[in-house]
């Protein structure tokens, strides 16, 4: 409510808007899809024979897990991208979706967990997606970190897409190694039931809904991210300033600025 | 990097039978990020031309020199060194530069002749030894010659700093307020100095004290807040440079090998890493051993692959913080940048140190899991994981450290780094072992000796293709 | 059945939780930073005024 609430009052009182009217019809767009995945995840769709309604909650599972993948898949490319181009626009890109990685791969982590335990009856095992999901989610926080921990700006760019280039690349050979690893060792199997209709189509209404979220929070998180580029180039320009202007001795403007 | 178009400098000499300026700034600007340190400057020094930089502290003298020595790469125009851009084409220009920093770049554990012998090596100078003597001569130091630069003093090390930087005979001779630490007779001596050492150098040197610029040079140029106030009349007759320079320059392997010689001479007389990583192996692994109090004989191989592969990614993340971060800390990771190699082959030769401490390391942990948990470790299997672990481990943390490297709290950001993408490396030490141990049939630990090998080759092939963006923008 | 529907909620709503609370954050915060922006920006151009003048 407060989202849109303050998007109108700004539009009211003549304040640039928080989003255009694309934005708006993009808003609705995924709350009509958000909706629809709700009602089909608990409504629409059967329960299952085994699992009974416990399986509706890998609808959602299912869709944040394949984003949690797909925005590391991003970090990678916007890496590469910055590396060959080296357009901080490619940078922050990277950036934005590493944190939104995250946030989809702690909700895998929760979500697994939670259905793991009424299902499996353990919060957690090593199982080699549980695992790989993990060490995923160490790389994301490593890439996070490496970035908080660098101040000069240019240099931060550059190792971070290096890293983020190296974290891809490393996700397979983790996959491969603990699926391995855990080939030696029995695994308590899954029941898998065939998958009716109606479910096929709930998963993919949900994964569909999720992505565009996915996409709205990535293009958020990246518009700060620039805001905040913008911010740091206007108190550079400020200084730049300021230092022609004690030249020719005339007042300084403040260096203040986000 | 914006395209620049060329326009002509304001300040070059025009006849067309003059040769061309040692060194040219076309209205450069210089900053991080959007922030201006130098703006629009322009200048241009011939050969055998001495000029001094004048301008008070944060006037941007350090950083137009910085950008010169093709270390901090200008936002806008051009600069060129003996007619090759320092922005596009650094290793060229690099062996036509020579560089002295507020603080030396010199290595505190090698002599002053074996400092100035592995910078010979690395800009491939050719008949060594005597340019090496014939230096230690000219700035006066040939009786200190073999006592290491550590022991010497601030005026004694930046004398020798200059002889390090005028080495390979540089086209152009950047000096960053070398009066700063010379005692007023070294000053006096120094245009000499400079005669001797390299005449036909172009010589740029900043200082704020004018009487020094009046001594040394034969131009001032003024400079105050990122902009040349004054630059003075262009030099005397412009001459050519006498000394070939740009010569072929070195090898990969000819600078991955001067750069290990020269880390295992450190490492021999430091004794910085060994010592320190083998009492920490010894209480690590005293610990685990403590902890798991073992029930039943059929456990310790599974103890065993456990401890041995976990202390050796914490002797390696610890190890590797130093790698990288020992050069940066003594600044001789300048010095490095500075010269004309490949910068993959600094990165290669680091590897192969990070490799021999984790090598030595391992085999100290092998004999001491054998006598703690009555194993028998050293055989074939073993040894080839071994083998395989120190290759991918050392080039998972070789890379990081690289990466870490200009990063606040190095220390406790390499565990985090390293434990994460080492852990197909844990896993794999530990199948293996544990096929080895268990007498599983032969070639049970194959598959895991080949991922370890994928792991290897895959972060090997992405640090020499990576690295110099790393450290070199 | 009730056991099974408490693990759902408990699934979704930290999904919901997380996912809007995020959304709400980064938008409150690129207000914040386009706010002092504009700001600067303004007092920058005030001022480039009076020296013109």
């Amino acid at each position: 409510m407060g989202l849109l609430g303050t998007a109108l009052r700004r539009r009211a009182v003549g304040q640039p808007p928080l989003f255009g009217w694309r934005g708006l019809i993009v808003y609705a767009a995924l709350l009509v899809l958000m909706s629809a995945a709700l009602y089909m995840i608990f409504i629409y769709a059967p329960a299952e024979r085994v699992q009974g309604d416990a399986h509706r909650l890998l609808y959602g599972h299912v869709a944040v897990a394949w984003l949690a993948f797909l925005a590391f898949g991003i970090v990678a490319f916007a890496s590469v991208m910055y590396l060959w181009r080296r357009n901080p626009r490619w940078d922050s890109l990277a950036v934005a979706s590493a944190e939104v990685g995250v946030l989809f791969t702690t909700l895998t982590l929760i979500s697994g967990s939670v259905w793991g335990r009424h299902v499996w009856g353990v919060w957690w095992t090593w199982d080699p997606r549980l695992t790989t999901t993990l060490v995923l989610w160490f790389i994301y926080v490593a890439y996070l970190a490496l970035r908080m921990y660098i101040d000069n700006v240019d240099t931060r760019r550059r190792v971070a897409a290096i890293f983020g280039i190296v974290g891809v690349v490393d996700v397979p050979i983790v996959w491969y190694s603990v699926e391995w690893w855990r080939s030696l060792h029995p695994v308590q199997s899954v029941t898998r039931a065939g998958l009716t209709a109606e479910m096929v189509l709930t998963l993919v209404v949900t994964v569909v809904a999720f992505t565009v979220f996915c996409f709205v929070l990535i293009r958020q998180r990246y518009l700060l991210e620039r805001a905040s580029d913008e911010g740091e180039g206007l108190r550079d320009i400020v200084r730049n300033r300021n230092d022609v202007l004690r030249q020719t001795g005339a007042p300084s403007a403040p260096e203040a600025g986000e | 990097m914006k395209p620049v178009a060329t326009r002509p400098a304001p300040l070059a000499t025009g006849e067309p039978e003059t040769p061309p300026p040692a060194l040219t700034l076309n209205r450069i600007t210089v900053g991080f990020g959007r922030r201006h340190v130098l703006r629009n400057v322009s200048l241009s020094l011939n050969s055998g031309e001495r000029v001094a930089l004048l301008g008070p502290n944060g006037a941007g003298k350090t950083t137009l020199l910085r950008t010169l020595a093709t270390l901090q790469p200008p936002l806008d125009g051009q600069a060129s060194i003996g007619g090759a851009d320092v922005a596009k084409h650094k290793r060229t220009a690099r062996r036509d530069i020579g560089f002295v920093g507020h603080t030396p770049h010199l290595v505190g554990h090698l002599t002053a002749r074996e400092n100035l012998a592995f910078l010979a090596s690395l800009y491939g100078v050719a008949d060594a030894a005597s340019r090496v003597a014939e230096a230690l001569d000219v700035v006066g130091l040939t009786g200190l010659a073999d006592r290491r630069a550590r022991e010497l003093s601030r005026g004694q090390l930046q004398r020798l700093s200059l002889a390090a930087s005028a080495l390979h005979h540089p086209a152009v001779l950047l000096l960053d307020e070398p009066d700063a630490s010379l005692d007023r007779d070294a000053v006096r001596k120094l245009p000499a100095m400079l005669d001797a050492l390299c005449p036909s150098s172009a010589v740029l040197l900043s200082t704020h004290d004018p009487e020094v610029a009046a001594q040394v040079a034969g131009r001032q140029v003024v400079v105050d807040r990122g902009q040349v106030i004054e630059s003075g009349q262009p030099g005397s007759t412009p001459q050519a440079h006498q000394t070939p320079t740009g010569g072929p320059g070195v090898s990969f392997f000819g600078a991955a090998w001067a750069l290990l010689r020269k880390d295992a001479l450190v490492e021999w007389r430091a004794r910085e890493q060994a010592p320190a990583l083998l009492a920490f192996t010894l209480l690590v692994t005293v610990l685990f051993d403590m902890a798991f109090v073992i029930p039943a004989a059929s456990d310790a191989p599974a103890v065993a692959a456990g401890v041995a592969w976990a202390t050796l990614l914490l002797v390696a993340s610890l190890s590797g913080v130093r790698l990288f971060g020992s050069e940066r800390d003594a600044n001789t990771l300048t010095c490095l940048r500075l010269a004309p190699i490949d910068q993959s082959a600094v990165f290669v030769a680091k590897y192969v140190v990070l490799a021999t401490h984790v090598l030595i390391v391992g085999l100290v942990q092998l004999a001491l899991l054998s006598a703690l948990l009555d194993l028998q470790l050293f055989q074939g299997g073993m040894l080839a994981t071994l083998g395989l672990v120190t290759i991918a481990l050392s080039a998972v943390t070789a890379m990081l450290s690289a990466l870490a490297l200009e990063s606040r709290a190095r220390e406790v950001l390499m565990p985090l780094l390293a434990v994460p993408l080492a852990i197909p490396v844990m896993l794999a030490g530990v199948g293996a072992t544990l096929e080895t141990l268990q007498g599983a049939p032969a070639g049970g630990a194959a598959p895991w000796l080949g991922l370890l090998a994928v792991v290897a080759a895959v972060f090997l092939a992405l640090s020499v293709l990576l690295y110099p963006h790393a450290v070199d923008g | 059945m009730t056991q099974e529907l408490v693990f759902l909620f408990i699934g979704y709503a930290v999904i919901w939780v997380l996912l809007f609370g995020y959304l709400v954050f980064i938008t409150g915060r690129i207000r914040g930073v386009r706010d002092a922006v504009r700001d600067v920006r303004h007092e920058l151009d005030a001022q480039r005024q009076e020296t013109a003048e």
